[in-house]
């Protein structure tokens, strides 16, 4: 039996680290409007990245090139006022075309995570 | 000499305190990769291996059962220091032989990212490793202290051309040792046990369902698939002195690692590739923590300031 104590220890243990706890960490992307990779048939109004945590708005960014690497967003990116854990930027009417979206987000503990992908948009 | 090596010295701190972007876990430029079960990632964090547990194939001598515990603490962006221990069951193959169990010995190691390319999702690191023989139990632990030097890699494939395009969310790492001895014998009389050195080294090879979904295409895989890194890992280990020199074991660990904010999962199989490695298959978890995500507050302090996440 002596010999399952370290067991039952590291068990104790786990289920104190797995406890909630109030923390921050790494920013990922959970999903994006539009979708990574995904063709459209029309412009979307505005790139949305939705984060698995808070984001500093200071230090979040979100830009969107197009083809011939000229950036095409309002250039008004931003953390969204509803969601601190959204990053947005406003786009113009675009042509049909492929687009890529650069995005860097700066978590509330300060790591950093960044990224990129491509969306297409096709006339019907 | 002495001047010699307060340059070395000079060096290594001027580049260890350079300002640098925040690096934790397995985070490389648009890329994160997880810690694998098998070999020893290239990323010094503040990360702890909260439960290990590994029941290996069985052997000519029998079978091994471990559970472990790793913790690891960055002194500086790229330098951490970590300490391990492992509880040991041991079922002999000869009749008349019964299972004992004991602790293993303790491991302390030291690793220092010396090179990282974000562009080309990239790390190469140093390590050093040290088992202290003769502190954990006598009737599973080794008698004799192992140093082993070691270099640890990482790389993505996200530069690879479009025309691969779904082949970009792969990733390898690897690792390379050699086991020194301090000692060339232990014990005396019939107790008397020659301590070989030994090649380890490996390398895996994941496919990371969230940089498929983050970069290349959004394929629609919802919770828990979408944090999911199927992951094969090769290991082997080669004496290059004694009388079993050059009798390499072989693994291949086929698996799944689950990596949540703050904390990951991994399950593998342990297959032996040679008879040298045993018969039957084993397997091996993980619950691995990244700690300074947690209590950010009290893993990210060194003495010489708070590195990674800052305090607020």
């Amino acid at each position: 039996m002596r010999s399952l104590y370290p067991i039952l220890l590291l068990v104790a243990l786990a289920g104190v680290a797995v406890a909630p706890v109030i923390s921050e960490g790494h920013a990922f992307p959970i999903r994006s409007d539009p979708r990574v990779g995904w063709t459209i048939t029309v412009s979307p109004p505005k790139v949305t990245i939705w984060f698995d945590g808070e984001l500093e708005p200071a230090f979040s960014t979100i830009t969107v090139y197009n083809s011939a690497k000229q950036q095409v967003d309002k250039g008004n990116s931003r953390v969204s006022g509803r969601d601190a854990s959204t990053l947005e930027v406003d786009l113009p009417a675009l042509a049909a075309g492929s687009y890529r979206v650069y995005w860097k987000a700066l978590a509330k503990d300060t790591h950093v995570t960044q990224g990129d992908f491509s969306f297409s948009i096709e006339k019907k | 000499m002495k001047q010699l090596s307060a340059v070395i010295l000079g060096a290594f701190f001027t580049f260890a305190f350079l300002p640098a972007e925040l690096h934790a876990h397995g985070v490389i430029g648009k890329r994160f990769i997880p810690s694998t079960l098998t070999l020893e990632d290239p990323f010094p964090s503040d990360e702890m291996d909260l439960f290990t547990f590994d029941r290996a194939p069985k052997d000519k001598e029998g079978r091994e059962t471990t559970f472990g515990f790793e913790f690891a603490k960055r002194l500086t962006p790229d330098l951490a220091l970590g300490v391990g221990w492992e509880y040991i069951f041991f079922d002999p193959r000869e009749a008349g032989e019964y299972r004992t169990s004991g602790a293993g010995n303790p491991e302390f190691s030291l690793k220092y990212a010396f090179l990282r390319s974000i562009e080309h999702e990239g790390i190469l690191s140093a390590g050093l490793v040290v088992e202290a023989g003769g502190v954990g139990s006598k009737r599973v632990a080794e008698r004799v202290t192992t140093i082993s030097p070691a270099l640890y890699f990482g790389k993505g494939l996200g530069h690879l051309p479009d025309s691969l395009t779904y082949v970009k969310p792969f990733s390898m790492t690897g690792s390379f040792a050699v086991n020194n001895p301090a000692n060339r014998f232990t014990g005396t009389g019939n107790d008397k046990e020659r301590n070989p050195t030994t090649l380890s080294y490996g390398v895996a090879l994941m496919y990371s369902i969230p940089y498929l979904q983050s970069t290349i295409k959004d394929v629609g895989l919802g919770a828990p698939f979408d944090r999911m890194f199927p992951v094969v890992e090769f290991n082997f280990e080669t004496p290059v002195s004694g009388p079993e020199k050059r009798h390499t074991s072989a693994f291949a660990n086929p698996g799944l690692i689950w990596a949540g904010r703050y904390i990951q999962l991994g399950l593998e199989a342990k297959v032996p590739m040679n008879n040298v490695s045993g018969k039957n298959v084993g397997v091996k978890g993980l619950i691995h923590v990244f700690i300074d995500d947690i209590w950010p507050n009290i893993f990210t302090w060194t003495p010489w300031g708070v590195i990674g996440p800052t305090s607020r």
